[in-house]
């Protein structure tokens, strides 16, 4: 194990784990890896952070906030209208 | 893209039937953004969402389809969670360094959850998610929600903020950390 390899590692995790990061740091840090075992499980638990975070998902709109806003729009469309009409 | 084009063109028109078939084409996705932003505050997602629609349908003649209505319509809802939160006299800090409250020494870290999948039968993910995206700036909300849970790219993440691509990417890897942290909390076994 390297710490300052380990801290440079975690200082860019994001764009390993992202696939952003130019090759040759990459074989860098999968040579690391390989070596070091606490690395590798904080990868994994970063991993874990963005498939829970895609796991609580999209949301729905719920029905009533819906109803709400077509009415809105429906009066916004309205008093455009009326703005039309007196000009 | 040409019957979203059409659309657009009947909304400039105030034509109230044409916005709000483009209403449902982004609802959720603008939601999303609002619920995660206003983590934990219900009722403030709800405002953000109706503002930015009626916003939108006030502003539609002036959009000149420079980015794509989607972009548009983000960019209003995140000025939007913006003006709301600027209003409210403190953030949650989060330290400058790219390191987590854990330090990355490295020590040793548990391996804190089961797999997402497996917890995301339960009901107390969306809650933890809430309380963990509650604890930091609302930068990071944004930037987490448009990337991680949109899974927008660096480049269309950083035009809707109006952020560079690298303070994008900072606000994304330190955003991850701290939840991981709060993860590692909430789901230990």
């Amino acid at each position: 194990m390297n710490k300052l390899l380990c801290r440079n590692m975690v200082r860019r995790l994001s764009e390993y784990i992202d696939g952003e990061l130019d090759a040759s740091i990459c074989d860098r840090f999968d040579e690391h890896l390989a070596d070091c075992a606490p690395c590798v499980r904080f990868i994994e638990t970063l991993r874990k952070t963005v498939r829970t975070l895609k796991a609580a998902g999209p949301a729905s709109v719920p029905a009533a906030a819906r109803k709400k806003l077509q009415a809105e729009l429906r009066r916004c469309a309205a008093r455009v209208e009326r703005g039309r009409r007196r000009s | 893209m040409a019957e979203e084009a059409a659309l657009i063109e009947k909304s400039r028109a105030g034509d109230a039937e044409a916005f709000g078939r483009l209403v449902r084409r982004y609802e959720d996705r603008i939601f999303t953004l609002a619920r995660n932003v206003c983590a934990g505050l219900p009722a403030e997602a709800e405002d953000v969402y109706q503002e930015t629609f009626v916003t939108a349908f006030k502003k539609i003649r002036g959009f000149r389809g420079d980015s794509g209505l989607g972009t548009w319509l983000h960019r209003i809802a995140a000025n939007l969670c913006w003006m709301r939160h600027r209003k409210k006299k403190s953030e949650p800090f989060v330290p400058m360094l790219d390191e987590p409250e854990s330090g990355h020494g490295p020590r040793e870290f548990r391996d804190w959850s089961p797999e997402p999948e497996e917890i995301a039968r339960k009901k107390e993910l969306s809650a933890a998610v809430e309380r963990a995206l509650a604890g930091l700036p609302v930068d990071y909300r944004l930037v987490l929600t448009l990337r991680d849970v949109e899974g927008l790219s660096n480049e269309e993440t950083a035009k809707i903020l109006g952020m560079s691509v690298a303070a994008v990417k900072s606000r994304l890897h330190r955003g991850r950390m701290h939840l991981r942290d709060r993860f590692e909390a909430s789901f230990k076994p």
